[in-house]
């Protein structure tokens, strides 16, 4: 009872100091900025720091087309992220691969990582952009996220372990 | 005719298969082996002056429709009316290799015009309009390799076209004049396999070395992927989909 009420607690705190780590490769981009600065200023909802370093940052946002090359460079991003950690797909090409279909993009991020959130859109407008925060938000603090999940997961294969030896 | 081609004609002759200049655009056909000496001279030469390479490029003639006026010049046969060309049959090779893509491609070789067993008939011709026909590949180079020039100097530009068949795609390489078109030619090379002799470094450029075919080849399937990492699908990736089945973010 105690350890769930200080799991509540620290994700209280969580989904609203998410630090952004912005895997920006395509025209998104400008969007991203725009929902970054003054004008939309994602800090209101608690995504207050873009941080360029994937080792200091908890929410990944993939901003744009990913291509195969890329795929290993976006798995080992995602890797070196400390957990918990979350993932937004902002745009359809992050999303799916939106209206490319050939050789060299890949339909959709979630070919490589895992994504919490989607956000359709070529490019989303801002306020989309903030509802996916915010739906984010009620994940994290509902223990949603594919990095709280994959930790439960663990938690109960370990469990599960320690009492076939005991 | 332009001031650049005229001379081109004079100094080069019979080395010069083709030359046009509609849209503004002129372009000179030369075969392959002419290319370093050709290229060479327009840079070198005070007249000429070539000292901005702007692109090299490569297209695939695969199905690709010849326009009615040009179709005599596919055809290398006595209905040529500019009469026969030995420079230019030469640096074709043999004619009779086959390839596979025309049955693949639904490329109808009849739909070459050949010699009308009853006889030619103008005015059922005309009655017909311009007759669309396929570039048969049987017979003929499928890819050109194309150097977009351009000169500040002597403000004029010029674009070189060799026809390459697909069994001997080689031509040489011209990074050593131009440093620009060093990765213009790996670009080239990346994306049509295009071999460029004498290059100081042919690696792919946008693709990675673990990619096989070369992908804006008419025959290479639209969306077939090659990918470099997939997710594993584990227990946990199952855990956390069951999860959004039932109505997570998705929706």
């Amino acid at each position: 009872m105690v350890t769930s009420r200080l799991e509540d607690a620290a994700n209280w705190g969580r989904k609203f100091s998410l630090f952004t780590y912005p895997f920006v490769t395509a025209c998104c981009g400008m969007e991203f900025m725009s929902v970054a600065a003054a004008k939309y200023d994602i800090a209101r909802f608690g995504a207050e720091f873009p941080r360029f370093s994937p080792r200091q940052s908890d929410l990944l946002m993939i901003v744009g087309t990913i291509t195969e090359r890329q795929g290993p460079v976006l798995k080992r991003v995602y890797d070196q992220m400390a957990e918990p950690k979350w993932v937004i797909a902002f745009g359809v090409c992050a999303s799916t691969g939106g209206f490319y279909q050939n050789y060299s993009s890949m339909p959709g991020a979630d070919q490589v990582i895992p994504v919490d959130v989607y956000i359709p859109g070529c490019p989303p407008r801002p306020e989309q952009v903030l509802d996916a925060l915010m739906l984010l938000q009620q994940r994290i603090k509902e223990r949603k996220g594919h990095s709280q999940i994959r930790e439960k997961h663990e938690g109960e294969q370990r469990r599960l372990a320690e009492e076939e030896l005991t | 005719m332009s001031a650049v081609l005229d001379a081109l004609q004079k100094k080069f002759g019979t080395a010069i298969l083709a030359t046009d200049s509609r849209f503004g655009d002129d372009v000179v056909e030369i075969g392959p082996d002419k290319l370093v000496e050709l290229a060479t001279w327009l840079k070198t030469d005070p007249a000429m002056a070539f000292d901005c390479p702007v692109f090299v490029t490569c297209t695939d003639r695969l199905g690709f429709p010849v326009p009615p006026d040009e179709v005599s010049k596919f055809k290398f046969s006595a209905a040529d009316d500019r009469g026969p060309n030995p420079a230019r049959e030469a640096s074709l090779g043999p004619k009779e290799v086959l390839h596979d893509h025309a049955a693949a491609d639904n490329i109808r070789p009849d739909d070459v015009v050949d010699e009308d067993d009853r006889g030619p008939n103008p005015a059922r011709e005309a009655s017909l309009g311009p007759k669309e026909v396929l570039h048969d590949h049987a017979a003929e180079p499928r890819f050109e390799v194309l150097y977009q020039l351009r000169s500040i100097r002597r403000r004029h530009g010029l674009r070189i076209k060799i026809r390459l068949r697909s069994d001997k795609l080689e031509v040489p390489s011209l990074a050593a004049l131009w440093p620009a078109f060093d990765w213009q030619e790996r670009e080239t090379w990346d994306m049509y396999g295009v071999v460029f002799k004498g290059h100081p470094d042919l690696r792919r450029i946008y693709l990675y070395e673990q990619f096989v075919g070369y992908p804006l080849r008419k025959d290479y399937p639209k969306e077939k992927r090659q990918p470099l990492v997939r997710r594993e699908w584990t227990d946990e990736v199952t855990a956390f989909h069951g999860d959004e089945t039932k109505g997570g973010a998705r929706g």
